[in-house]
């Protein structure tokens, strides 16, 4: 094989397709639509109508006429007033958000509080308010009894530490890292497909456009072939070099504003490496496929057609996607992360969720070698067979039997 | 001594049950225009994919300028039957990819892809979409693919399939020009016309099997008849029956004669002065490649041989 000629057909690949619409969308648009959201949300969060939704008004208290005889505290943002008249002047003068009325058997029996408002009072204004006097009411039963602290531990949820135990590793994952690599996944399984979507199509197209016998007058199919696979898989790299960096500037940006936590991901080195192990392996093993596949259609779409078993099989865990997170290590979980065709996805699923044993870890990665030398018997004989068959789309037992003749 | 551009020996090639080539053995010297002629699924493609080393024999050997065909790519230009061109691409980007493949640096890639655009009259549109180009405007391009590294044997298969009638003469003349340069050219052909005037050596292949081969002349002589065409001055009219003739038909305005075995045209333009008649033009004629081939593979077919 000449290394020139591939490289050749890598950078021709490459440039033709790092041009197209469809491309410059999906590695610029994106995370531009991305950055664009967030710059919208932070905005909104910035709006007064947001801070009273998520942190309460504290400029304006919400005015309450406490039942005859509680003399314990009242939370934040409740001002007690001595009568209603006062309590209503003062909502109407702007001074209170709103005035809330207890009444005396208030705790004891279902009988309404009533609240008065102005006109700007809004549904946010009302979810806000039930979860205030939620608060409200813990103070008004036990605040004889108790401090505003030990209320306020009361009322706080119990701090979680989720900590999956393995009998052979004894690691742990931290909750706070699940998110990153579960999206870290779905992103390195996207580029893995999108990658091989690009090859398939330009095989067929190559076909469809009668260029591919010009092309291999002067290069072998099996040049040609790892010319592609080398030019769309710098493809994909950028496309994950662009939205890492596209990531770490949003969190840069992000720092100080609002929208902080939604950007706080963090993620495992070793999860990376994995990553990339399966990010190459799948690769291999799908755009070997989708080559010989894309050679087989006298058109893009019958090519298509033909990589819809690749695809599912490929798509396989996410229909299973509650069973992954209900329990990673159960029978269909695993299954799927020893098939090869499903295991590129499957196990960057479990390994987000939980760390896994070394075992199970090298038996999905023995199953993709396993998929990869399969690919690559089945992909380079479509490829080189089915590349010169022009004007008729073979049946799945014409394919069969093309497998079967030498080349 | 330089190898011949192209030996083949005895080489086969099956796709399934189908038997696409049968021991099919030639030779093609250097300099020379050779047309391998033969009907549509005669094997000619699967010949030519096998030179360019796009499929290997099931038997037999195949050298080019000596070598295997995979070592000697960079030293033919071909001009396949399916042929096509990157619709979205640039003429120039295209061309630069190309000879890139065949070897060129992408410097002398465009060199050569200027020169020959500026040539055949594509320079105003070098740096436009293919899809812009109009189909003979194409047909320039994938010509221009083929030659662009300066091969030394260049293999046409169909090259004037698709073409008015404009441009082909436009690949007659540029094969004419390459011939006068001393390259060595294959075409491919069933439209045996086309090629009849262009080609130096032929050979004729049909279900498979070479039927016959050789220089274009050696060809038609063993395939002579001595048919003579005759045509009369005035009204005059040939009559049904005539000495030494076993068929006279009706041809462009005058007559062919088809004599019997042992006649020769000499006796034939004596009988027909003793008769009188105003013989105003008298020609052996030269039978074409398209009656040389019919001949050559009825000669062939089971019910013929001995």
């Amino acid at each position: 094989m000449h290394l020139r000629k591939i490289g050749h057909i890598a950078r021709y690949e490459y440039l033709s397709h790092v041009r197209r619409w469809g491309y410059l969308f999906a590695t610029f648009g994106i995370p531009l639509l991305l950055g664009l959201g967030l710059m919208g949300l932070r905005w909104v969060m910035q709006r007064p109508e947001w801070r009273a939704y998520v942190a309460v008004d504290t400029d304006r208290p919400i005015g309450v006429l406490l039942p005859q005889g509680y003399q314990g505290p009242v939370p934040e943002p409740f001002l007690p007033v001595e009568n209603e008249a006062e309590g209503r002047a003062r909502v109407r003068q702007g001074e209170l958000l709103a005035l809330v009325v207890v009444p005396d058997d208030g705790l004891t029996t279902p009988i309404p509080w009533k609240v008065y408002t102005t006109g700007g009072w809004t549904m946010i204004h009302d979810s806000m308010l039930v979860a205030s006097l939620q608060r409200l009411k813990a103070y008004l039963l036990f605040g004889h009894r108790l401090s505003p602290q030990e209320i306020e531990q009361l009322l706080a949820p119990p701090r979680m530490e989720t900590i999956t135990l393995d009998a052979s590793s004894g690691q742990t994952r931290q909750e706070g890292q699940l998110m990153g690599t579960y999206i870290l996944a779905i992103v390195f399984f996207m580029i893995i497909f999108v990658s091989s979507g690009y090859l398939l199509q330009s095989v067929a197209q190559e076909k469809e456009s009668r260029m591919v016998e010009v092309l291999l007058s002067s290069v072998t199919a099996a040049e040609l072939l790892w010319g592609k696979m080398v030019g769309l898989s710098a493809l994909g790299l950028t496309q994950l070099v662009v939205w890492g960096l596209a990531f770490q500037r949003f969190r840069a940006w992000a720092a100080n504003t609002p929208v902080k936590n939604l950007l706080d991901i963090s993620l495992e080195p070793a999860f990376l490496a994995m990553g990339a192990a399966v990010l190459v392996l799948g690769y291999l093993m799908y755009g070997l496929l989708m080559a010989g596949f894309g050679a087989l259609g006298t058109t893009v779409r019958e090519s298509q057609q033909f990589s819809i078993l690749v695809s599912m099989s490929a798509m396989l865990p996410m229909f299973f996607n509650s069973l992954f997170f209900l329990n990673p290590n159960g029978a269909i979980p695993r299954a799927l992360s020893y098939f090869p065709w499903s295991a590129p996805l499957a196990l960057l699923m479990r390994m987000a969720i939980t760390p896994l044993p070394w075992w199970d870890i090298l038996l999905s990665f023995g199953a993709m070698a396993l998929g990869v030398a399969m690919s690559f018997w089945v992909g380079v004989r479509l490829f080189r067979v089915g590349l010169l068959m022009f004007g008729k789309r073979p049946s799945w037992r014409e394919v069969l039997a093309l497998l079967r003749r030498p080349v | 001594m330089n190898p011949l551009p192209i030996v083949v020996q005895k080489v086969s090639k099956s796709y399934g049950t189908v038997q696409a080539l049968r021991e099919v053995s030639l030779s093609v010297p250097e300099g020379l225009v050779f047309a391998l002629l033969g009907p549509n699924g005669a094997g000619k493609t699967t010949l030519i994919r096998i030179l360019m080393g796009i499929l290997p024999p099931d038997q037999g050997q195949v050298r080019v300028f000596g070598k295997p065909p995979a070592e000697t790519r960079s030293q033919v230009g071909y001009l396949p039957e399916e042929r096509g061109l990157y619709r979205q691409a640039k003429v120039l980007d295209l061309l630069d990819y190309l000879g890139a493949l065949k070897g060129l640096s992408l410097r002398e890639s465009r060199q050569e892809a200027l020169a020959w655009l500026e040539r055949l009259g594509l320079a105003p549109w070098a740096g436009r979409r293919v899809d812009e180009l109009s189909h003979g405007m194409q047909q320039k391009v994938q010509l221009i693919a083929a030659l662009l590294h300066r091969p030394r044997l260049i293999i046409f298969d169909e090259p004037f399939q698709g073409l008015d009638p404009v441009n082909v003469q436009l690949v007659k003349d540029l094969l004419w020009e390459l011939s006068g340069q001393g390259h060595t050219l294959v075409l491919s052909s069933h439209q045996l016309h086309h090629v009849e005037a262009l080609a130096d050596h032929v050979a004729l292949i049909h279900q498979g099997r070479i039927v016959e081969q050789g220089s274009l002349a050696d060809v038609k002589a063993r395939y002579r008849r001595g048919d003579v065409r005759v045509s009369l001055a005035g009204e005059a009219a040939l009559p049904e029956t005539l000495p030494g003739v076993r068929a006279v038909h009706r041809e462009n305005g005058g007559w062919r004669l088809f004599p019997e075995e042992g006649s020769t045209p000499w006796e034939i333009l004596t009988t027909l002065v003793h008769m009188g008649l105003p013989v105003e033009r008298f020609e052996v004629v030269e039978p074409t490649l398209e009656e040389v081939f019919l001949q050559a593979v009825e000669a062939r077919l089971p019910h013929s041989q001995p």
